[in-house]
C-alpha cells in the first residue's frame, strides 16, 4: 500500500477509530486526538507498516491500542516528572459535549466504566465496531478463548449494571 | 459480520445510541506529525537517565563487597614501616614496667635495707 492508498484507508476508518481511541483512552477526547494523530504518523512515515495479515481495520485498530498505552504511559512519567509536560494541541474537552450527551449514552458509559478493561474492549469491538470475536482477540492480542471468556463475564457484568441503574432510576 | 447474539439486542442497541452520539464529536480528519518528534526529545532524555543508572548499578554489583583488601607489601614502604617494626611480634615485645613484676631482680636483702 502506498502513502496515498494509507491515507485513504485512515480517512475512510477515521470515524471509527476515533470511537475506538476515545474507548482507549477512557472518554478522554483530547487524549483520544493525541492517539489517533500519533498513531496515523506512525502508518505514514512507515514505524508501523500493515503486512497484511489480518485486515486493514484489525491491525490498525491494534496500533491504536498499543499507542493509548504508550500515552497512558508518558502520562505517567510526566505526572511522576520524567518527562516535560507538553500541552495539548487539541482543544480542551468541551464541558457541554458531555453534559449534553444523553442519558442512555451516559447509563453506558458509566456501566462501561465498571468492567475490567479487557471487557470493555471486546464489548466495545464487538457492539460498536462489528468486529468479530476472533478479529477482537486479534486487535487485544489474546487468544480467541480469553476473548470469549471476557466477552461472556462483560456482557453478563454490563447487563447487571444496566439493569441495577434502571432499578435505581425508577 | 459480529457474533452478538438475539438476545442481545438491549446491549447492541445501548452500544449504537452511544456510538451515533460519538460519531457526531469525531473530529475531522486530518495529519499532525510535529508532536511525535518533540516525544522522541522527551524519550531520548529518559532513556539516557535509565542508562546511567544502569551502568552504575552494573559497576556497583561487579565488585565483590567480601573481597578483601590486598595485602600491604611492606617491603615497599620501607621508610614507613620498618622491618624491626614489623618483626617485634608478641612474644618478643614487653612493657617498659615489666620490671617490676620479674622476681628475679627482688632480694630479700633489698626489703632488709
Amino acid at each position: 500500500m502506498n502513502h496515498t492508498e494509507l491515507r485513504a484507508q485512515l480517512a475512510e476508518l477515521h470515524p471509527m477509530s476515533f470511537g475506538w481511541a476515545l474507548s482507549c483512552s477512557r472518554g478522554d477526547h483530547a487524549m483520544a486526538d493525541d492517539v489517533l494523530q500519533n498513531a496515523y504518523v506512525k502508518v505514514l512515515d512507515g514505524s508501523a507498516q500493515f503486512s497484511g495479515k489480518s485486515t486493514f481495520k484489525t491491525w490498525l485498530f491494534g496500533l491504536i491500542r498499543n499507542t493509548a498505552r504508550e500515552e497512558r504511559r508518558r502520562q505517567l512519567l510526566r505526572s511522576a516528572g520524567l518527562l516535560r509536560y507538553e500541552p495539548p494541541k487539541s482543544g480542551p474537552i468541551d464541558p457541554g459535549s458531555v453534559l449534553s450527551q444523553k442519558e442512555s449514552c451516559q447509563r453506558i458509559l458509566l456501566a462501561l466504566a465498571t468492567l475490567s478493561p479487557r471487557q470493555r474492549e471486546v464489548l466495545h469491538l464487538v457492539f460498536y465496531q462489528d468486529l468479530t470475536i476472533e478479529q477482537a482477540s486479534q486487535v487485544m492480542n489474546v487468544s480467541l478463548g480469553s476473548a470469549r471468556k471476557h466477552y461472556q463475564r462483560g456482557k453478563e457484568q454490563l447487563r447487571k449494571c444496566l439493569e441495577e441503574r434502571s432499578h435505581e432510576s425508577n | 459480520m459480529n457474533q452478538t447474539e438475539p438476545d442481545d439486542h438491549d446491549l447492541a442497541e445501548a452500544f449504537q445510541e452511544l456510538k451515533a452520539a460519538e460519531m457526531e464529536s469525531a473530529p475531522a480528519f486530518s495529519v499532525r506529525s510535529s508532536r511525535r518528534d518533540s516525544w522522541r526529545v522527551g524519550y531520548g532524555i529518559y532513556a539516557l537517565a535509565v542508562v546511567s543508572v544502569v551502568i552504575v548499578l552494573a559497576i556497583g554489583l561487579s565488585r565483590d563487597p567480601g573481597a578483601r583488601p590486598d595485602a600491604i607489601a611492606f617491603d615497599r614502604f620501607p621508610e614507613i614501616i620498618s622491618r624491626e617494626v614489623y618483626a617485634s611480634t608478641a612474644t618478643t615485645w614487653s612493657s617498659p614496667t615489666s620490671f617490676l613484676i620479674d622476681t628475679e631482680l627482688l632480694t630479700l636483702t633489698e626489703f632488709d635495707l
